[in-house]
């Protein structure tokens, strides 16, 4: 047993080292109930109404970059918004990233993917596109 | 509740058992879903999570979800241990060890979440892991002294039971049955308990936070004092019936005059 934690220790990326850092939003999508005529069950978002629509009532709105720094602080920056800084902690297993803003209020998203270089993000609408919203992240070096 | 052990346990003591440690489970479960985004009275779902992880690749994910289920493993382990080495006679001691350890679990998480907690995921993974032993000890404890007809923790198994002898009632044969009325008797009431607990912490949670675990622990108290109260209360009710017939008895004074 203390073999196979020595093996698995050495492979180990600890989510919360792996998501500090700046990322960098490369698309959103939304789920699709049907697959598409390509076969795939997410359909790109274009960076347009359908968007802004989406995220208007979330604190992530028109961010573009995510800065989550070792003390918990988050920084949201865009090119056409105010810097917002919120705080950010993982809860679960690591999968669930919960951001808490003005003192009470907080979102929860769920994390599908987390590595040194990608960070997939879902979160669950029902404006327009219903189902689940999908947001992907690049690190910035 | 707790002293008696298997066969010798009647419908009524399995009952009162069933329901108040299925109460604290609903409760329990549902705090730590809201506090830590994670299930902590049942493994079935973090078995398939481990699953989904292994394929995934995702090794520190393994090693904490392993963790989890090793610590409810335990914490079973540790109460059927202790169970089947304890002392016959002193049984009511024997049977509450892993009570008194599953609410010492449960305050501490109370406590540190209260007044310490950070936040951090390390916090949180250690926190449900000492929340999942302390199902683990509930859950082996409840299941061993009744014999494995009571299982408090998670309410897969029982939700098959139920169906199963639900089913069983519809022939009469069965309906006459006294058991099989029984053991749906029992069901019932664990699934109720369950259920209000989860409401009740579901409700309350958002406003109590941490200090639910303290409520929690209050529910556990009650099991362990209520076979202590029984017995001093069993004991003051004879101590004054003595009296009493005592006093009715003719004084047989010496009247050799």
């Amino acid at each position: 047993m203390i073999f196979s934690v020595y093996i698995l220790s050495g492979n180990m990326e600890h989510p919360e080292k792996n998501l500090i850092g700046t990322w960098k939003e490369v698309s959103w999508h939304y789920e699709k109930v049907d697959k598409t005529e390509d076969g795939e069950f997410f359909k790109e978002i274009a960076r347009d109404e359908l968007k802004d629509e989406i995220a208007k009532n979330l604190v992530i709105h028109k961010s573009e970059e995510w800065t989550f720094e070792q003390n918990a602080d988050l920084l949201l920056t865009g090119e056409d918004k105010e810097d917002k800084k919120l705080n950010w902690r993982l809860k679960g297993r690591g999968h669930i990233l919960k951001l808490k803003y003005d003192n009470d209020k907080f979102e929860v998203y769920q994390i599908r993917e987390l590595n040194r270089n990608k960070l997939v993000l879902h979160f669950e609408n029902d404006i327009h596109a219903r189902g689940i919203v999908r947001i992907e992240f690049e690190k910035k070096k | 509740m707790l002293r008696k052990y298997s066969n010798s346990r009647s419908l009524g003591d399995n009952i009162k058992l069933g329901a108040m440690t299925a109460f604290s489970a609903g409760m329990v479960n549902v705090a730590s879903l809201i506090l830590f985004f994670s299930f902590t009275s049942n493994v079935t779902g973090h078995y398939a999570i481990l699953a989904e992880e292994i394929a995934k690749g995702n090794w520190f994910q393994v090693l904490v979800v392993f963790s989890w289920i090793f610590c409810f493993f335990a914490g079973s382990f540790f109460s059927n241990y202790m169970i089947i080495h304890g002392e016959r006679r002193s049984s009511y001691i024997t049977h509450s060890i892993p009570l008194i350890l599953e609410m010492i679990c449960i305050l501490t998480v109370g406590f540190y979440g209260h007044f310490i907690y950070s936040e951090t995921l390390m916090e949180t993974e250690i926190m449900v892991a000492v929340l999942l032993l302390a199902m683990g000890l509930q859950n082996g404890l409840t299941a061993s002294i009744s014999n494995f007809s009571v299982k408090t923790t998670h309410l897969t198994g029982l939700t098959t039971d139920l169906a199963a002898h639900l089913s069983m009632l519809t022939k009469k044969k069965y309906r006459q049955n006294k058991q099989v009325r029984d053991k749906v008797k029992l069901l019932s009431f664990i699934a109720a308990a369950y259920l209000t607990g989860g409401v009740i912490a579901g409700s309350i949670t958002y406003w109590f936070e941490f200090t639910v675990f303290f409520v929690i622990a209050i529910t556990i108290v009650v099991v362990l004092i209520y076979d202590i109260s029984k017995i001093y209360l069993t004991k003051a009710i004879r101590k004054k019936k003595v009296r009493i017939s005592v006093s009715l008895v003719p004084q047989s004074g010496n009247n050799s005059n």
